[in-house]
């Protein structure tokens, strides 16, 4: 079996870190936090358009138009969840790991069962509308959850 | 080191840290792009395609990578993977962010194994990132270039090899302890060890 070679490198991200000058942490993480609040609306808007391209995709996939649209959905339901968490959109971004789930499943499985994205999928509609942590949202995520279990038995994975 | 050990008071420099960032989805590259100029980078440099991201790191020096698994054009993993064996000196040893929102199921491994310093689990806030930053500038482990991996070593302990397997290094020793080849020490032998001594 061939040896693995070992040996140290520069880091240089370390040497620029360390030139003089720089801000304290805490400024950095102030300054960070208000420039990302800044794309709140705007990221949030772009969640909507997601979730109607989702809708097509399941369409077009049901006419038998588009035969990566199980990928493409996928794609944009990891989206979803890496934007809605990003500002602690809690029920979106859960029921949009879970969509992933079930895509994933249906992939390996080869066998998708279109009408149950539908149900994410407009799930996912409702629950944009919804404030967060609002009774409607968490009994959304409860219908969207029983969907998941029929076809997938474990339970989903705590939203992070 | 652990990562949340961040201290507030701690000044870190960032403005002349070259920083590439890749990511397929526009919405989560501009939310990197700020989260980095509210770091002070001078100039993030951004790509939403791998092919724009090679050529960036062809023609720049870059200091740190972060890259999104979900690109336009490949996957993250692949990248990262290029990035690692494309010989391009000094960026290919560059520290590797690789960030990741749901995992396929077939995708964990690649994960693991692509060359990133680290991965990091969605959902990404300012204080996540800048932690997993200072953590990369901390460690001290070394590079491993092997027909299988090519990255920063996987071992971040010297536990050696799994137990049941015979180490692929050089250094890598035998879980089983050998015979004595000398007689043991006797007391006064290592009393004197840890006795005072005089210099020099």
């Amino acid at each position: 079996m061939a040896q693995a070679k070992l040996f140290q490198v520069e880091n240089r991200l370390a040497v620029a870190m360390r030139r003089p000058g720089g801000r304290s942490i805490a400024d950095l993480l102030r300054n960070a936090e208000q420039r990302v609040s800044a794309l709140r609306e705007t990221c949030v808007i772009s969640l909507g358009r997601q979730v109607e391209r989702m809708r097509g995709l399941s369409a077009a996939a049901r006419r038998g138009q588009e035969p990566s649209a199980l990928d493409d959905l996928y794609a944009a339901a990891n989206g979803v969840f890496s934007i809605a968490a990003a500002f602690e959109l809690k029920h979106v971004a859960e029921a949009a790991y879970e969509l992933c789930d079930l895509a994933d499943h249906f992939r390996e499985t080869g066998d998708v069962v279109w009408p149950a994205i539908d149900v994410y999928v407009d799930g996912l509609r409702l629950l944009l509308a919804e404030p967060t942590d609002s009774d409607a949202g968490v009994a959304i995520q409860a219908g969207l959850r029983r969907v998941r279990s029929r076809f997938l038995h474990e339970a989903p994975r705590a939203a992070r | 080191m652990s990562p949340s050990s961040l201290r507030p008071g701690e000044r870190v420099n960032l403005a002349n840290a070259e920083v590439l960032l890749l990511d397929g989805q526009k919405e989560g590259l501009d939310l990197l792009i700020e989260m980095f100029a509210g770091f002070g980078v001078h100039t993030p440099r951004a790509a939403s395609t791998a092919e724009e991201a090679k050529t960036l790191t062809r023609d720049r020096e870059i200091n740190l990578f972060v890259v999104d698994s979900a690109l336009g054009d490949t996957d993250g993993y692949q990248f990262i993977r290029w990035l690692r064996r494309s010989g391009v000196t000094p960026n290919c040893f560059a520290p590797a962010l690789l960030l990741i929102g749901h995992t396929k199921r077939s995708q964990v491994l690649k994960a693991r194994d692509c060359g990133a310093n680290f991965v990091v689990s969605k959902p990404i806030t300012p204080l996540v990132m800048l932690q997993r930053i200072i953590w990369t500038t901390k460690e001290n482990r070394a590079f491993v270039e092997s027909p299988g991996y090519c990255g920063p070593d996987r071992r971040f302990r010297a536990l050696g090899p799994p137990v049941g397997e015979k180490g692929r290094r050089s250094g890598d020793l035998p879980p089983e302890v050998g015979k004595a080849t000398e007689p043991n020490l006797d007391q006064s032998d290592i009393d004197a060890l840890f006795g005072a001594r005089k210099a020099g």
